[in-house]
């Protein structure tokens, strides 16, 4: 079956070509399904993958295997004959499939008949005090400058938080030479305690070999990993200059010019939030993910999940999660019956419960604890881009609704450029912990499209050049 | 600072960035010039601090610029050009 | 044992809100049940403008009354100000053939209160909006009027409803009212509460409620289409509405642009969620830039729609109930109600208390749509 699209209508919208999505495309063309795949960076797969296909060209041998291993899903999607389109950003999808997507200066309708959103995570937001100073950034972040750039401080940089990412980075800071002051974990002893009951799974993994190495690595290099830390700040005029830290009842001080912080990642869901599919509160993750069914369709029927941002399952698994939402969306579609679904997925849910083993050690062990959220300063940002510090939403919880909506309404946070990205967990938290209630009564922040900032000139394409007749009502006062 | 792990004699583009001359890598995005040229902000946030690249992955908007006379774009999801002019943000300042 | 209340409000927007204020202050114990959260809807993502033109004839007086409510909204409100700022509302014509109209306009006001009103030429119309396209070609100005922030609005007024004793229940849906003697039962999925008056403000969701008393009238409900530009430097000082065409702009202190005029989108009354329509949207951001060209290099934050009720007259529905004694409405504003909402609130409680209502509210009687032949 041929895979052009005609009159902007295409069987299968996939957003996203990280590694779900990337494998989704695969299959669905395997099963003759016209495909769309959209991803607003400039190259495929995804943040875990970035770099593959970039320039400037560096030796990137030393991001290791795990790394290495996405080059043949990348040239083995870039080799199919779906259709691909790059540097375009799908902001919303309406609950009858028709997706708004722009390339950054023109917007375009696109009607899917089913629609797989692999769309990823995203880093879990973790205010501290300094955390908007110019100099701050996410492990993730700092990941991509390397993955794609080759782009490292060649300062000595302190990388702190909790999270397997943090410890790749530092050991691969360590590989390229990037002088690393210390590695402060936040992990508290609380997670390692919920995390033992899970070792035995974590242990007969790869996971388990690949983080013993890591470590191992770190400690031989000398640079000094302090656990149990709390209490981190950035301090500095301007930019940061300083990081302070508790450290064993000490309060410990590091020159930096650069701060790398990562505390996990979480779901992006913003396009499932804005074609209104329903959400379930996941008390393991202290996240809402998509309500979907084995499969990954969520409440809406052509609407599916894949990968990272259906549920935080990492690389390896995401493919396999994209291709069982490809096999299920050939169902939909009535091009195959049920009984194929279920041989084609099977052996695909086999290999998502063995990867699923050691998942429960690391989620436990990597769980958001309380502490980050607990000792929040009143005057510490939680809003970056509206500026809104922790005690107006403490007061506000206090004094109001613990909706989170009504507080968005009211305070602000989440109405920036970044819909609530970087502070929509912080305010849930805070809530919870200063008013109220149950996940449920503090809810989700409504997403409006478009998801991310479009061009008014970009809406206005869309629209009738025409007077429609409602705008010719008659003014007058009438008695 | 931060530096390039790749070739330093491979293809350069200059950009004119916070009003001088820089020479960056071909293919890297404004806001991996922007940190290879020691500018850590270029964003002024609402009350007037200095914001800089923090995800790098066109999620917080941190990074905004104005590139070429465009307002808010993020320098994070912007590949250089040569010749392109790459201005701070501030706030309400710019349209 | 049962709550009782002397009143019970259902529906926790402007309307409900305002009105549990103006009857807590007069000493009656009241209680305000709201499905989700207060100005959830309408009440809180409308585009906030407080202007009088243009109105029902029938509605003049109470926009008359609550124009002078918003020039004290920070003293009724002990000293929260919603965000009002009385910058002014500039009514333009695009074209030569809208000057007629647009003075008829103003005229019909005229008759009917004392709204001030200037007529601004080509000349003064461009020294108060020296950004304006070049094809507008005169106006109405109306130095009284302003803007407020609606979400903000409705929290002050159900603060100061609450330091008076007012309680609110969000997340409680009334299933039910039914009338017992001179007590009315108020239905939630868990528990009853009662009181002698019971006050329909559910917008629209109001047609059900209303059917509790044996009231029929149809509400159709509409989700108005609003958008917000990131924030620019300073582009416009006054709320800006067009004569022929549907469209209002203003600009915050924040430097944010609201873009409004009445487009729809598509509500969905069980979720409450509502879908926009761009090719609509499109003509209406459209619509703005042919006003003031330099939006058209802004860039759209989010748009939304919250769910608003029309009345069949387009005239709101505020009164004593047709059938029943004891249950009152105020609902089905019909996209008029965030700017009336202090004055109706206000008019209500007189009537509901049985003072002398500074306005009367026969025009808006929920009997009008049962008389015979005119349901």
């Amino acid at each position: 079956m041929s895979n052009t699209i005609e009159d902007n209508e295409v069987d299968l919208l996939i957003v996203g070509a990280g590694p779900a999505g990337m494998a989704s495309a695969l299959q669905a063309r395997e099963l003759g399904i016209q495909t769309l795949v959209v991803d607003e960076k400039g190259q495929p797969g995804g943040q875990i993958y970035a770099g593959h296909h970039g320039s400037p060209d560096f030796d990137r041998s030393f991001l290791g295997k795990d790394y290495a291993k996405g080059r043949s899903l990348i040239d083995a999607f870039m080799a199919s004959d779906c259709r691909r389109m790059f540097k375009s950003l799908v902001w919303d999808i309406s609950q009858d499939g028709h997706a708004c997507m722009s390339d950054g200066s023109q917007t375009s309708f696109v009607l899917a008949r089913h629609v797989i959103l692999a769309s990823g995570a995203l880093e879990r937001a973790f205010p501290f005090e300094g955390w908007t100073l110019p100099g701050v950034m996410t492990a993730g972040g700092a990941q991509i400058l390397l993955k794609t750039a080759g782009i490292v401080p060649s300062h000595p940089v302190v990388l702190a938080g909790s999270g397997p990412l943090l410890l790749l980075l530092a050991t691969q800071f360590l590989a390229c030479g990037v002088p690393v002051s210390a590695v402060l974990d936040t992990t508290p002893a609380s997670n390692w305690r919920r995390a033992t009951p899970f070792l035995a799974g974590f242990l007969s993994s790869r996971l388990a070999a690949k983080g013993a190495a890591m470590l191992l690595r770190l400690r031989a290099s000398g640079i000094p990993v302090l656990g149990r830390v709390t209490q981190i700040r950035a301090i500095g005029n301007g930019k940061i200059e300083t990081v302070e830290y508790r450290h064993e009842g000490q309060i410990g001080r590091l020159q930096a010019e650069t701060l790398i912080v990562h505390q996990g990642i979480e779901p992006e869901t913003r396009l499932a939030r804005v074609a209104n599919a329903n959400h379930a509160w996941d008390a393991r993750t202290r996240s809402w993910l998509p309500a979907c069914d084995e499969f990954g369709r969520t409440s809406i029927p052509h609407i599916s999940v894949a990968g990272d941002g259906r549920a935080i399952l990492g690389a390896d698994a995401a493919p396999a999660t994209g291709r069982i939402a490809a096999i299920d969306a050939a169902f939909a579609l009535g091009r195959i019956d049920r009984d194929t679904r279920q041989r084609l997925s099977d052996p695909l849910f086999k290999e998502l419960r063995r990867l699923g083993k050691p998942r429960k050690f690391i989620d436990a062990l990597f769980s958001p604890f309380p502490g980050l959220y607990d000792n929040l300063n009143d005057s510490t940002l939680v809003c970056r881009c509206e500026e809104i510090p922790a005690a107006r939403i403490r007061e506000e919880a206090r004094r109001s609704s613990a909706d989170i909506n009504s507080v968005k309404s009211r305070l602000r946070c989440g109405m920036g450029p970044c819909q609530g990205r970087f502070c929509e967990t912080t305010v849930r938290e805070l809530l919870l912990r200063t008013a109220v209630p149950s996940c449920q009564e503090v809810g989700q922040l409504r997403i409006r499209p478009p998801i991310k900032p479009v061009g008014v000139e970009e809406i206005i394409s869309l629209g009738v050049k025409e007077i429609p007749p409602e705008s010719r009502i008659p003014l007058e006062p009438r008695a | 600072m931060f530096s390039s792990l790749a070739n330093p004699s491979g293809e350069q583009v200059e950009i004119t960035l916070f009003g001088r001359e820089v020479l960056v890598p071909v293919g890297v995005t404004v806001a991996a010039a922007m940190l290879l040229s020691g500018e850590i902000a270029g964003r002024e946030s609402l009350s007037g601090a200095s914001h800089g690249p923090f995800c790098m992955m066109g999620a917080c908007f941190e990074c905004a610029v104005i590139i070429n006379g465009k307002t808010r774009v993020r320098a994070c999801m912007t590949e250089v050009r040569q010749g392109m002019k790459v201005e701070r943000s501030r706030h309400v300042e710019h349209y | 044992m049962r709550t009782s209340f002397d009143a019970i409000i259902i529906g926790a927007g402007i309307h409900g809100c305002s009105l549990a204020m103006h009857l807590a202050v007069r000493q009656l114990k009241v209680a305000v049940f709201e499905q989700t959260y207060p100005a959830r809807h309408a009440s809180g993502v409308n585009a906030g403008s407080v202007h009088h033109i243009p109105r029902l004839t029938a509605e003049l007086p109470l926009a008359e009354l609550t124009l002078k409510m918003w020039h004290g909204i920070k003293d009724l409100l002990d000293g929260y100000d919603c965000g009002y700022r009385q910058v002014g509302h500039l009514k333009i014509a695009e074209a030569d053939e809208d000057i007629e109209p647009m003075h008829r306009i103003a005229e019909g006001v005229e008759r009917h209160c004392s709204i001030k009103e200037v007529h601004l030429d080509r000349q003064s119309l461009f020294r108060l909006e020296p950004e304006l396209a070049r094809n507008c070609i005169a106006g109405i100005f109306s130095p009284e009027c302003g803007y407020a922030q609606p979400a903000r609005t409705v929290h002050g007024f159900r603060a100061k409803a609450e330091r008076h004793g007012a309680q609110f229940f969000n997340s409680s849906r009334i299933t039910n009212a039914r009338r017992r003697g001179r007590v009315w039962e108020v239905s939630t999925a868990k528990d009853v509460f009662e009181a002698p008056i019971v006050v329909n403000c559910a917008g629209a969701w109001g047609e059900q409620v209303a059917g509790w008393a044996g009231d029929k009238v149809t509400v159709r409900p509409v989700a108005l289409m609003m958008t917000v530009l990131a924030p620019m430097r300073p582009v416009m000082s006054t709320v800006i509405g067009l004569t022929r065409r549907m469209l209002s702009i203003k600009q915050f202190e924040n430097g944010t642009v609201v873009i409004g005029g009445g487009y729809r989108g598509t509500p969905e009354m069980e979720t409450g969620h509502t879908t926009l329509n761009y090719s609509k949207l499109g003509y209406n951001l459209r619509a703005a830039t042919e006003v003031f060209p330099v939006l058209a290099q802004g860039q759209v934050v989010r748009s939304w729609s919250g769910i608003e009720g029309l009345s069949p007259d387009m005239l709101s529905i505020i009164g004593p109930s047709a059938n029943e004694e004891g249950f009152w409405h105020s609902f089905a504003h019909s996209t008029h109600g965030f700017y009336l909402g202090p004055a109706v609130g206000r008019v209500l409680a007189e009537t509901i208390v049985g003072e002398t209502p500074a306005v009367s509210l026969t025009p808006f009687h929920i009997a009008r749509f049962m008389s015979s032949g005119s349901a």
